[in-house]
């Protein structure tokens, strides 16, 4: 019978974009030295990561030695946005 | 004349534009000329390690979802829209505690917008500010 193969993912790794949307699903992640490719980022060094942004960024903040430059994203599809009444037209008035 | 790129978040047209907090963290920020001022998540500034204690106020804001609390913050430095400020005070609030689970960490506000010309290139999904 095969045994599963645990892979562990050595840290820290530079990993692209695409990786971290693969290896942490619906994760809060903070990378170290990020590259960022206009609004987003292209490429980082996992520094720490978990599903509650807290405790993602409070470990971050931990393990930010060797570091200088840092930010903090979501590896999924955000959840949706409250919808902002104060700018919307809600009936049209003729 | 520089040319900063904002993202549209999907489904709603709200725009993304980043922010670096300290010389050192990048946020991302929801461009929004309807907020007076420009606000960050709590959350995310336990990257930067700031000291929760040193707020140096605390102000009752007016949300679309009613009246919230806030706490004010001397940011060290905020550098966004190539404009840089230093100590400049930012309401800091907790975003999950009040159901904002999108995935920016800020609010950039007029008070930081309102200081310079914004022109907003929504076909070329670039901005200017000077």
């Amino acid at each position: 019978m095969d045994v599963p193969v645990e892979i562990e993912i050595p840290l820290p790794v530079t990993v692209t974009w695409e990786e971290i949307m693969l290896l942490f699903p619906d994760q809060w992640v903070v990378l170290g030295n990020p590259v960022m490719l206009g609004t987003k980022v292209s490429q980082g060094v996992v520094i720490a990561h978990h599903a509650d942004k807290r405790i993602a960024s409070i470990e971050g903040g931990e393990k930010r030695q060797g570091f200088q430059k840092f930010t903090l994203v979501f590896a999924g599809k955000p959840k949706p946005v409250r919808k902002i009444g104060i700018l919307r037209t809600l009936t049209r008035i003729a | 004349m520089k040319k900063y790129p904002f993202e549209w978040l999907d489904e709603y047209g709200l725009m993304v534009v980043l922010a670096e907090i300290n010389e050192e963290t990048t946020l991302r920020f929801l461009l929004d000329t309807g907020s007076s001022h420009t606000c960050l998540d709590k959350n995310a500034l336990y990257i930067e390690e700031i000291s929760l204690r040193d707020a140096v106020g605390q102000v009752e804001i007016e949300t679309a979802n009613g009246l919230i609390r806030a706490d004010v913050y001397n940011i060290p430095s905020i550098e966004v829209l190539g404009i840089k400020l230093l100590n400049h005070p930012i309401q800091v609030i907790d975003f999950i505690e009040h159901g904002m689970l999108s995935d920016y960490s800020g609010v950039l506000g007029m008070d930081i917008l309102g200081s310079k010309i914004l022109c907003i290139h929504f076909e070329d999904g670039y901005l200017t500010f000077r």
